[in-house]
């Protein structure tokens, strides 16, 4: 049975659709991501379960009962703010004990489940403490144990991870995943960041304009995305466009407005002569010098093999970005892990061979492309 | 701060001085004037004396007339701070249909001018078949302070975000616990300076009590007006003099203590 069922759900502010019959699923237990480019709908999809906003039409239910129109204090719900909205006038203790307090718990049992709370968010010893006298970190786990304490029916997190520094993002998420398949607690996170959607979730929903526009297992939104939006949103990927032309032996080809032909693998069957959408991983393509002899043996006069040259290098430790020139008009990003010093073979300004396997190049319909993250 | 001061900035010094001088220029010169030994002010200083201080005793309308202020302030600033403190809350909180209209006649006691404010009291309660009372004198000054209020109340909530609240109540705080046990405290500095200013405001309103003032209900600053129609002697430079202390004293605690900024 679905935990959290969002139905066709609708909502509109003044003049403005901000969510648009967008449904979604968890089951009990499961963590699913809300992933979009701002003023996408995720956060007012968010703040509707939690009761903060009233669907102006569709249902959501929750464990079994439709909670559409209940009051946000009558919900149940945990919930941690992108600003941590902690109680600033309250120490870190009364701060975690306050929906305790709500609760009408007895000052011993409410004290050991504080205690029980800080400690699982490792914070023990800070309960005296207010929140100004913490530091984002430790006040982003005030507010992931003031929303645990109360054993909530759901746990709701709207960009947890966006305020901190990169290397304590990366502890939190770990940390947040851990707390959460711990206790079993079925959560919404809400995010703009399509990798740690990927890394965090059990599902995840892509939403743009208000809509989900794919809702699947991190493994099915990345590789095999049903929308152009998601193709091109989730994963670092070249997108060239063109035009749909005939299907050559289980895949399609592709004319890109600069004149590249190109075979791909559709995700949906394509007219030819449709405007369409090539998305190729930054990950999947594949550059090595003109005279290099093939590694895998595929043919080099093959679809999907061109001529470029790298532009630019971007180094980034464990990988390295080339920025290819191909043909007169397109740049093909390449990123080449680092195994050893020795991979970093090219140099800017030098002539390379281009290709990526035609499995590994979606051909989607170009379905009015909106620019990504255009507010 | 810098070490040096460049030509730019010491002119710009310069020039806050001329500012201060010139709205704290009369202040000191009724200051200054109440300690002169000269009969009549302003004049020229003859020599000091605390004696126009000591003759506050020998009038007790003036006293009288300290309490009737003190009284009109609190009960203007407790009315002005039940209604302002709802009205600046719904302003900060929720947008709805003609907000800029409703904000602009809720504070336009704040550009009204004042002797208009009173006539019109006045005839309000004329119409009213109201006599002209005390209370009526308290209200109409509560009218006055409630933008006051207002607007040191939302300088408190414009820093207090809204998903503070949201969190109460996503931990089961109802509206009411939300206001008592969130809003209220957070905010209790500014419903503080709210009630500090609107009564500053009160205690120091000459034009509205004009209209209503009855011989129970005569204010501190009808008391000086009155007393100045017939003479001017030190001694009303004296009472102006704590007047003026006790306002500075009151917005610097509101600035300083509360961190509350008035006029920002």
């Amino acid at each position: 049975m679905n935990w959290l069922e969002f139905r066709n759900v609708s909502k509109q502010f003044s003049g403005h659709l901000a969510v648009d019959d967008a449904s979604f699923s968890a089951q009990e237990g499961e963590i699913i991501c809300l992933v979009g480019p701002s003023g996408c709908g995720k956060t007012t999809a968010l703040r509707m379960i939690a009761g903060f906003e009233t669907p102006t039409s569709g249902e959501i239910w929750l464990g079994g009962h439709e909670v559409s129109t209940l009051p946000a204090h009558k919900r149940n719900i945990g919930i941690t703010f992108q600003n941590y909205a902690l109680f600033p006038h309250m120490t870190v203790a009364a701060n975690v004990g306050f929906g305790l307090r709500m609760r009408k718990f007895g000052r011993e049992e409410s004290r050991a489940k504080v205690a029980a709370a800080l400690a699982m968010v490792r914070l023990d010893g800070l309960d005296a403490r207010y929140p100004s006298q913490l530091s984002g970190g430790q006040q982003q786990r005030v507010a992931l144990a003031r929303a645990i304490v109360i054993e909530p029916v759901m746990l709701l997190l709207d960009e947890p991870l966006s305020n901190l520094d990169a290397m304590l993002r990366e502890e939190m998420r770990v940390e947040i995943k851990e707390i959460q398949s711990r206790l079993k607690i079925t959560t919404v996170f809400v995010t703009h960041d399509q990798e740690e959607a990927l890394t965090i979730s059990d599902r995840i929903a892509v939403m743009q304009a208000g809509q989900v526009v794919q809702e699947g297992t991190p493994v099915e939104v990345f590789e095999r995305p049903q929308h152009s939006f998601v193709a091109s949103f989730i994963g670092q990927s070249n997108l060239l466009r063109g035009v749909a032309a005939a299907e050559v032996d289980g895949h399609v080809g592709m004319r890109t407005h600069s004149g590249i032909d190109l075979h791909g693998r559709p995700i949906k069957p394509i007219e030819p002569g449709t405007p369409a959408l090539a998305v190729i991983r930054h990950s999947r393509v594949r550059v090595e010098k003109p005279d290099s002899p093939d590694s895998d043996g595929s043919d080099k006069a093959g679809p999907n093999v061109f001529s470029g040259r790298v532009e630019l290098i971007n180094y980034l430790g464990d990988s390295v970005q080339y920025v290819c020139s191909l043909g007169d008009a397109e740049r093909i990003i390449a990123t080449v892990a680092i195994a050893n010093a020795a991979d970093i073979a090219l140099a800017a300004g030098d002539d390379v061979r281009i290709s990526w396997p035609a499995g590994d190049c979606l051909v989607v319909a170009d379905a009015s492309m909106p620019d990504q993250d255009d507010d | 701060m810098s070490a040096r001061i460049s030509l730019g900035s010491a002119g710009a010094i310069a020039w806050l001085v001329l500012i201060y001088l010139f709205v704290l220029g009369p202040a000191a010169v009724v200051i200054i004037g109440s300690f002169n030994t000269a009969t009549s002010f302003p004049s020229d200083f003859e020599g000091f004396t605390f004696g126009w201080y000591a003759q506050l005793g020998e009038h007790p309308e003036f006293l009288d007339a300290l309490f009737v202020s003190i009284q009109i302030g609190a009960i203007a600033a407790f009315v002005g701070s039940v209604i302002g403190i709802p009205v600046a809350l719904a302003l900060a909180r929720y947008d709805f249909r003609f907000k800029g209209m409703i904000t602009a006649f809720i504070m336009a006691p704040l550009i009204l001018p004042q002797i208009v404010l009173g006539m019109a009291m006045l005839q309000l309660l004329t119409a009213l078949q109201l006599p002209a009372t005390f209370l009526g004198l308290a209200l109409i000054h509560a009218v006055f302070v409630m933008p006051y209020v207002v607007r040191a109340m939302l300088s408190c909530l414009t820093g207090l975000s809204p998903s503070v609240s949201e969190a109460a109540a996503s931990l089961g705080a109802n509206a009411w616990q939300r206001f008592l046990l969130i809003t209220l405290p957070i905010t209790r500095a500014g419903i503080m300076a709210g009630f500090i200013f609107a009564f500053i405001m009160s205690f120091i309103n000459l034009p509205l009590s004009l209209f209503l003032t009855t011989p129970t209900s005569t204010t501190l600053p009808i008391r000086m007006f009155a007393y100045m129609e017939s003479q001017i002697d030190p001694f009303i430079a004296a009472v102006g003099s704590l007047t003026v202390i006790a306002v500075i004293a009151g917005s610097f605690f509101i600035e300083k203590i509360l961190k509350v900024r008035l006029l920002a």
